[in-house]
């Protein structure tokens, strides 16, 4: 009597352990799914950032073009360039990049170049994009604003020696979207008899590279009037160029 | 006797009802084939990518044609144990149609392993021309 109720038992703990053994597979089953889905989150995700990133790489690139020189038409073409390349390169469905050129009192045809004579210079270019992406189950709406900016900033003063003699002091900062950046090349020349001049050339020149994009020159000359006039050519690590004038007064 | 059968009868009847309530709810469950390890292989080889990418390194190796520190860079990049072979074409190329710019192979020694997966990533380069790449990353692991 007692065995044959023990045999009932053992038939729903047989049942029970069953039971979790299948619950417990299809939990882990489960979770290797939510891990599928984190995976694929990610690719998408890292998709999605490199095609901002290469964004910014086109912006500058369109940027060294025309603070060379170039036409500011590039920026555009380059952008017609590289949406029609995103839109081809997506396998898993649609992708349509729309890049479009800021416009504003300061930027024309998202271009901005303002080698002013006040001891600032600007190069900048700037576009607004616009990215959409489906199939697979995935749909993407994403906007982004893309603005490379290199400044340069120069001041500086003069200590008047005598008879036209002067030391000159120049201090020359970068910045590139703000914040501090280190030059590939600077050329700093400064205006005497109504020529550009190299201080280079002189003896008593000397440099300091702080390392942190602010670069200090020191030199002696004999440079008639009552200011020093300078001038800064800087090309920054990524290749764009940008220059400004000023006038040193007596510190 | 014919209550003992009856009590049989409940102990079959309630765990036949606890196993069929476990293939009920499983069947519930969402399931899906499990790709995990080759979308966890294309996820590395692109966030790789990326982040070579980041500061320029990638374009500018290729832009110069460095393909043998292209190949160390990829090493590092990369995880452990797996096997990469990389094909660079310009704008107008595509592995479907044209022949890769690179003329030595990028690999570190041949694609192996279980799964082999293949992603591309589109390459914009900071210079004045502004030269567009599509690289193919087939990986192995």
């Amino acid at each position: 009597m007692l065995t044959k109720r023990r045999k009932g038992q053992v038939l729903v703990v047989a049942a029970l352990a069953i039971a979790l053994t299948i619950l417990t597979t299809q939990a882990y089953v489960y979770e290797l799914n939510n891990m599928k889905i984190s995976s694929e989150h990610g690719l998408l995700s890292d998709y999605i950032l490199g095609i901002k990133q290469e964004s910014r790489h086109v912006v500058t690139a369109s940027l060294v073009n025309v603070s060379h020189g170039g036409a500011a038409s590039n920026f555009e073409a380059n952008l017609e360039r590289w949406e029609v390349f995103v839109a081809g390169g997506y396998s898993l469905g649609r992708c349509d990049l729309n890049a479009t050129l800021a416009s504003s009192t300061t930027y024309s045809d998202g271009i901005r170049l303002d080698w002013g004579a006040n001891g600032s210079g600007v190069s900048s270019a700037c576009a607004d994009f616009a990215l959409n992406l489906g199939g697979r189950g995935v749909e993407v709406d994403w906007g982004f604003t893309v603005n490379m900016t290199s400044r340069v900033e120069v001041s500086g003063s003069y200590d008047d020696l005598g008879d036209d003699s002067k030391q000159v002091s120049v201090s020359v900062n970068l910045e590139n979207e703000g914040a501090s950046a280190l030059a590939g090349t600077i050329v700093l020349e400064y205006l005497k008899s109504g020529s550009w001049e190299d201080p280079k050339n002189l003896g008593s020149y000397a440099k300091l590279d702080s390392g942190n994009g602010t670069y200090r020159y020191t030199f002696i000359d004999t440079i008639p009037g009552t200011f020093v006039r300078v001038r800064v050519r800087v090309n920054d690590l990524r290749g764009v160029f940008v220059e400004t004038e000023t006038s040193l007064p007596s510190g | 006797m014919t209550r003992r059968g009856a009590v049989h009868t409940l102990d079959a009847f309630l765990a036949a009802s606890i196993i069929a309530m476990a293939l009920l709810y499983a069947a519930q469950t969402p399931r899906e084939r499990d790709y995990i390890g080759e979308e966890t292989l294309k996820a590395e080889g692109m966030q790789a990518l990326v982040q070579l990418n980041g500061n320029g390194t990638l374009g500018r190796l290729v832009e110069a044609r460095s393909w043998g520190e292209l190949e160390q860079v990829l090493r590092i990049a990369l995880p452990g144990g797996v096997s990469f072979n990389l094909t660079v074409f310009d704008e107008f190329g595509s592995p479907e149609f044209g022949s890769p710019l690179n003329n030595v192979t990028i690999s570190n020694g041949g694609l192996v392993g279980r799964t082999v997966e293949s992603l591309e990533y589109l390459l914009a380069v900071e210079s004045g021309v502004c030269p567009l790449y599509r690289v193919r990353l087939q990986l192995g692991g």
